[in-house]
């Protein structure tokens, strides 16, 4: 460590001081850029990002009080590249991932870049983006679960000038809004961002006055390396080992068929890699990532969380994932090829988290919280605009669940994934003003936290009335409504997601599946539940006290302080010696396994077993990217029949079997017979 | 001298209780500190009158007008010390404070915590009835039950319908309804005390309140008890958060109005005095033990905000805005793990204290790098009355020089930049979300520290002039005495400017300003006038960050259209962010009343005249350590500073309450109000 703190160019009493200045640069960039744009993203949920960029690609300042917070490592050499040459008065667009490497992750987050000069010499690059509420494409909006292609997402733009040394590319700009549902927002939201930029460019020219323009070289490149020298010694400090764990999405809403996320997370020294080997292939929905191969934010994002949860003082910039690498395969869901539509990448990027914090548990079973609900869905809604015309469509509330309990205490109610985006709700007295709906409840979902010594945070239960006739209501990104949310060491899973519906005038609620696109008429009820997090210990081992206060409060029912926590009550107090007997007479024998996983993917996974699922991926990758999606599904089928008539688990032998009697004899062997994987890197380039 | 009246402001901080009394007749002003008495903190205030009074040679009774500004209510938040109370809320809408806004402030932290509600869940009850139904049957059907139901610790009760901001009727019904059952309870409507749209904010006004109420009231009682027998003889006042005062029966209505009133009251008086001297626009720097405070004053009136915070609650009526930043005298200088150097967040406090207190404090803080940087006077500290140790300053900023290879000297500026570093990270981001740019202000350094770091930090962010007041360590006491009644009102209207008309939009106003006289007549208090502002927030159509825009005092009220309030807000979002769009579509989010009761200003005895030839005197010199070099420095007393003097830096001005710092480059002048105003040759005020 000595000799390469000795490797810092700036002064041990400086260091410091570059790192706040970088921090409040990015962090007046935006304020700048928040209060100047004009899209409710902007203004409501700050999805939003800014930040100062080396000239070699990596983020040296970034904010921590506004804007989404997990992007610190994103790559820009791509985008830098772009260009042989830069001039002040630049600035650069592009929102296409394909052509940025992951830069912007789907097509909505329109990202600026802009180089920051002194006398002639480049310094540094400042970058903002903006989530826009609509970008083209075929929905409203953008996004949508069951686009299957890119180009069904809206306009792509590639590296390209929005300002050549001063100059306004009106060409362009007329383009790119002639392409957009909004184009007034969206140019309010340009230049929001241009005026952040420009701060940058000012205080950037401060600090190079003061410091020069080799003092601030020298503190951009240290701040990194520190950071980096910080992470490192977390990671040294996690036990050496290869950690593997799998988690799935329920299914792609266009098929029932889980996906499937594996993850062997090997910690060796001060270096972590993860290898998602294994991991489904590249879907026809808007689930996928592009991630360039590299260790993109949305593949490891939790990984810089769980290094600042162990250490809290390490300043956030790129130094700080420097030391985390990946492992994909082309054409996997979490590497996908050109044109495969990406729009949905956060119901995905937050269940490849869940993955990398199951495999983390193993090493660091004291750090790592049972698995949070895993859930981010925002209820829009959409409503004749009966004033104006046409429609009028707005997000009701942003839907998430609890976070898993942990070793120093229980999850926390509702707020699980606020914290990759510094999310807000929305008042309901502000919805039902300007939404055809009356809330009915708004409320936490008792026992929907997973049981535990440490118990799972509580999920959401949201209910509405539709006021109006010929409505529509969209949640993308419901999730868990098969697969719970995991506990651990002995913690129970928190409860799944559900959604039901009371017609009007019908007495009673039916069950839903996941919302898609539904139809609704005034008079209608809808009911959402969210998932709770998982448990964390045993909840034999949780405080009967604790127990008898959750259920005062209304957080547990009677029945599970009885059934799940053996705590008996008399006279509305812990009866202790009940107590005791009962949860000595029901307590198992020996440590509890590591996770508890539930019986809806027990009973999955009976019938998939790893080795099954492993020869299926094995099979389908042997496949040209544009034919694994479909293949991959009737491989899935065939197997699922198979599994379903006989009644037992799958082997490899029944994969093979499948492959050979379910995929067209010229696919199967074409693709097999040449051996292996075929080079798919030349087909998105070719796109 | 006995015939003489006098006005007295008392300001109850942690260690010291602040007395400022005034000559009515502009003669004289006193100051006095005596020790707080946290367990009987009114106890502390009868015996400083006493002592100040008979210092003075008058009597208490001449005392006519008597402000206190207390942390009380404020303490009791912090602590968790307040009542237990219970929440009545619309059916549906039980967690409001659990769920809350959702966010999650701990981002990174993966094992975060979220702070312990005020009201238990237990203590919350849902009635089936809202704040703006036309029948409140429903409502008053069930509060019986809720009455019954009511653990017997109860003391007091807070009630938050959905849709209160539109009408009050309901909630007072229900308030009249538990009052004749139980007359002992005390009860916040949150329509009373701030109808604005947004129910979790009402509901944390409106609970937070009940929490403080009978804490505050039984205060208050004490208080008037204590200072009668001292012998005072005058009405009691409070000063709120929003830098005006109100009487003693409304502040034990109403507490949650003063939980900030402490800081709010130093920013009112360094805006009055820095009135007195021409300055308008200033962000003030309120230096104390364990923070750096800073505010921001336009046009000599502070600026408020409408997000304050106490704890985690949300203060959304308007409140003096105050940032504190982590970095005061007590702030601990340390190494990190690789070497680096850090200052703070941990602060020695006052006890043990900075290691020259003597009192077993051994790290180095801010406080000790002052001392060895010749800034402060190890005999005169807090006029003498805490005699410090400058060895235990040099050897703990030693053991720091020593790791850095450098001079004491050179490390307790070492120290002091990672100070103006945390000030500076912080204040300009804060300036930026305000759209201010600190170069076009004035710096007012007050409290013990303030200006001693004055100059250092208006170095950094490039700030012309520095102003300190005559007695810096006693603002907030004068604060309060300066203090006007100050009452707010708003109507949350939320609808598109074109969709109002303007009778409407004046009797709204009117309606507003009523109720301000009414309130004003009810306090019946010593006024020279009242005065009305009127506001309105306002944004572009789509925008979710609205503007506060305040009409011109002599608008025409009569004469106010949409189309008038229009232009106000196109001219003031132009003054803002240079980019109005004056043909788009505007919407009136609320209608806001200040009601003022102004009060006579008391003159501050203005500065001496020179009677002499012989000008100012140095009483010595000594090195002070800046830029890397000794400079030295002539150190003057304040009190021998007259109207017109002027030094030239390097220079230190030693007063009872703390130490000005005159680096060079700056020149101190004293004006003929008594202010001490510093300004940079190289850098001066840019307006």
């Amino acid at each position: 460590m000595t000799e390469k703190l000795s490797a810092l160019r700036t002064d041990s009493a400086q260091l410091d001081i570059f790192v706040q200045r970088f921090r409040s640069i990015a962090e007046e960039m935006g304020y700048a850029l928040q209060r100047t744009g004009h899209t409710a993203f902007v203004n409501e949920t700050a999805d939003l990002g800014v930040a100062l960029v080396t000239p070699e690609g990596e983020i040296f300042g970034y904010p921590h009080s506004i804007g989404i917070t997990m992007f610190a490592n994103l790559d820009f050499t791509s985008m830098i590249g772009a260009f042989d040459s830069y001039a002040p008065g630049d600035v650069l667009i592009c929102n296409d991932p394909y052509r940025s490497a992951g830069l912007s992750s789907h097509l909505p987050d329109i990202s600026l870049l802009a180089p920051i000069f002194h006398d002639g010499t480049l310094v540094c690059f400042a970058y903002a983006y903006v989530h826009s509420t609509d970008v083209g494409g075929r929905v409203a909006g953008s996004l949508s679960p069951s686009s299957y292609e890119i180009y069904q997402e809206g306009i792509r733009i590639p590296p390209s000038h929005l300002y050549k040394a001063g100059e306004l590319n009106e060409e362009l700009i007329n383009l790119i809004l002639c392409n957009c549902r909004v184009p007034h927002d969206n140019w309010g939201d340009l230049k929001a961002m241009v005026t952040a930029l420009r701060v940058a460019d000012r205080r950037v020219g401060e600090c190079v006055e003061k410091y020069g323009l080799a003092g601030v070289t020298d503190a951009m490149g240290d701040v990194l390396n520190y950071s980096e020298m910080r992470a490192r010694a977390v990671i040294a400090g996690i036990p050496d080992g290869t950690y593997r764990f799998a988690d799935y999405l329920d299914d792609d809403v266009v098929s029932d068929i889980p996906i499937k996320f594996c993850v062997a997370l090997t910690v060796k020294g001060d270096e972590m890699e993860v290898d998602f080997t294994g991991t489904d292939s590249q879907l026809r929905t808007a689930f996928n990532i592009f991630s360039d191969g590299q260790a993109h934010p949305w593949l490891v994002y939790t990984i810089m969380f769980v290094l600042l949860t162990i250490d809290r003082d390490i300043p956030v910039n790129a130094g700080l994932m420097r030391s985390v690498s990946v492992v994909t395969q082309p054409g996997s869901v979490v590497n996908c090829k050109a044109p495969a539509a990406v729009g949905l990448r956060t119901t995905t990027g937050v269940r490849v988290q869940d993955a990398i914090r199951g495999a983390l548990a193993q090493a660091l079973p004291r750090e790592i919280p049972a698995a949070g609900a895993g859930y981010i869905a925002p209820i829009v809604f959409t409503e004749p605009d009966l004033a104006k015309g046409g429609l009028k469509v707005n997000v009701l509330e942003p839907m998430v669940g609890g976070t898993g309990g942990h070793e120093d205490g229980d999850g926390l109610n509702a707020r699980d994934v606020v914290d990759i985006a510094n999310l807000r709700n929305s008042p309901i007295e502000i919805v039902e003003s300007v939404s055809g709906v009356r809330i009915l409840k708004y409320a936490l979902r008792p026992d929907s936290g997973g049981a535990g010594k440490h118990r799972g945070g509580l999920g959401i239960v949201f209910e509405f009335e539709v006021l109006e006739h010929d409505c529509l209501v969209t949640a993308r990104g419901q999730e868990r409504h098969r697969f719970r949310p995991w506990g651990v060491l002995g913690g129970q899973c928190g409860e799944k997601a559900a959604v039901y519906i009371r017609r009007s005038g019908a007495a009673e609620f039916e069950p839903l599946d996941k919302i898609d696109s539904l139809q609704v008429d005034c008079g209608d009820v809808l009911r959402v539940l969210t998932p709770g997090g998982g448990g964390y210990g045993s909840p034999f081992e949780r405080d009967p006290e604790m127990v008898l206060h959750d259920l005062r409060n209304g957080l547990i029912s009677e029945q599970a302080a009885r059934d799940a926590y053996g705590v008996v009550l008399k006279d509305g107090a812990v009866d202790s010696a009940a107590t005791e007997t009962l949860r000595k007479e029901r307590g198992g024998q020996g440590q509890p396994a590591m996770f508890n996983f539930g019986p809806e993917r027990d009973a999955y996974e009976a019938v998939w077993t790893e080795e099954a699922w492993a020869r299926l991926i094995e099979h389908v990758f042997t496949l040209p990217v544009p034919l694994r999606a479909s293949m991959r599904g009737r491989l899935w089928k065939a197997a699922q029949r198979l599994a379903d008539e006989r009644g037992t688990a799958l082997t490899a032998a029944d994969i093979d079997r499948c492959w050979t009697e379910a995929i067209p004899a010229g696919i199967a062997q074409r693709h097999t017979a040449q051996g292996g994987t075929p080079d798919a890197a030349d087909m998105s380039k070719a796109s | 001298m006995s015939d003489v009246s006098f006005q007295l402001g008392i300001d109850i901080g942690g260690t010291f209780t602040d007395l400022s009394l005034l000559a009515l007749d502009g003669g004289a002003s006193h100051t006095h500190k005596v020790a707080s008495t946290p367990s009987a903190p009114s106890r502390a205030v009868a015996r400083g009158i006493r002592e100040l009074m008979s210092s003075v040679g008058s009597a208490p009774d001449a005392i006519s007008y008597f402000v206190h500004g207390q942390t009380i209510a404020l303490n009791a938040v912090l602590e968790r010390r307040g009542a237990r109370s219970a929440l009545i809320v619309s059916a549906g809408n039980g967690d409001i404070l659990e769920i809350a806004r959702l966010r999650k402030k701990d981002i990174f932290n993966l094992k975060a915590s979220l702070p312990s509600t005020i009201v238990a869940r237990q203590d919350v009850y849902e009635i089936p009835v809202r704040g703006d139904d036309a029948d409140a049957s429903a409502g008053l059907a069930a509060i019986d039950a809720v009455i019954a139901q009511l653990a017997p610790e109860v003391e007091s009760v807070a009630i938050c319908l959905l849709g209160a901001y539109n009408s009050d009727a309901v909630e007072r019904q229900l308030a009249e309804r538990i009052r004749e059952t139980r007359p002992d309870l005390y009860l916040s409507c949150s329509s009373d005390l701030w109808s604005e749209i947004r129910e979790y904010e009402r509901a944390s006004v409106a609970s937070l309140n009940a929490y403080v109420q009978p804490i505050m009231s039984r205060y208050v009682d004490n208080l008037v008890i204590d200072t009668q027998e001292v012998g005072l003889d005058t009405a009691l006042q409070i000063t709120q958060s929003n830098g005006g005062v109100l009487s003693a029966s409304s502040a034990k209505a109403k507490p949650v109005n003063t939980m900030l009133s402490g800081p709010a009251s130093g920013v009112v008086a360094a805006a009055y005095v820095a009135g007195l001297s021409g300055v308008g626009d200033a962000v003030t720097l309120d230096i104390g033990g364990t923070s750096a405070d800073f505010s921001i004053i336009r046009d000599e009136e502070p600026v408020y905000s409408t997000d304050a915070e106490i704890g985690d609650f949300p203060i959304v009526m308007p409140t003096v805005d105050v940032f504190a930043v982590g970095a005061g005298g007590g702030s601990i200088a340390w190494f990190d793990p690789f070497g680096i150097l850090k200052l703070g967040p941990q602060s020695a406090g006052a006890e043990p204290g900075p290691a020259c207190y003597n009192r077993g404090g051994t790290e180095a803080t801010v406080t000790d790098a002052y001392l060895v940087a010749g800034y402060i006077d190890a005999g005169k500290f807090a006029g003498g009355s805490l005699s410090l140790k400058a060895e235990n300053a040099f050897a703990a900023v030693g053991r720091i020089a020593e790791r850095l290879g450098c001079s004491a000297e050179d490390a307790s500026e070492a120290i002091l930049r990672l100070g103006t570093a945390t000030m500076t990270s912080a204040i300009l981001p804060m300036m930026t979300k305000r759209g201010l740019d600190p170069r076009d202000f004035t710096l007012i350094a007050f409290g013990g520290a303030g200006p001693t770091h004055a100059c250092l930090l208006a170095e950094e962010v490039g700030i012309g002039q520095i102003l300190v007041p005559p007695s810096p360590g006693t603002m907030c006491a004068l604060g309060a005495t300066i203090a006007d009644y100050q009452y707010n009102y708003i109507r949350s209207l939320r609808k598109p400017l074109t969709g109002i008309d303007a009778d409407t939009m004046r009797a709204i106003y009117g309606e507003l300003e009523q109720e301000g006289r009414d309130a004003l007549a009810a306090e019946n208090p010593m006024i020279e006038r009242i005065e009305i502002v009127r506001s309105a927030n306002m944004r572009y159509a789509g925008q979710a960050f609205d503007v506060d825009v305040t009409l011109p005092a002599d608008l025409d009220i009569g004469a106010l259209t949409p189309e008038r309030l229009a232009e106000a807000f196109h001219d003031t979002y132009e003054a803002l962010y240079h980019n109005s769009e004056r043909d788009a579509a505007v919407d009136l989010v609320s209608l806001r009343v200040r009601v003022f009761g102004r009060r006579a200003k008391p003159s501050l005895p203005p500065a001496r005249q020179r009677d002499d030839a012989g000008g100012l005197a140095a009483i010595g010199t000594r090195p002070i350590y800046h830029g890397g070099q000794a400079h030295e420095a002539s150190v003057y007393r304040r009190e021998d500073f007259c109207a017109g003097d002027s030094v030239a830096g390097p220079a230190v001005v030693e007063q009872f309450d703390t130490t000005t710092v005159v680096t060079p480059g700056f020149t101190a002048r004293c004006d003929a109000a008594g202010n001490l105003l510093l300004t940079n040759a190289k850098r001066e005020k840019r307006q």
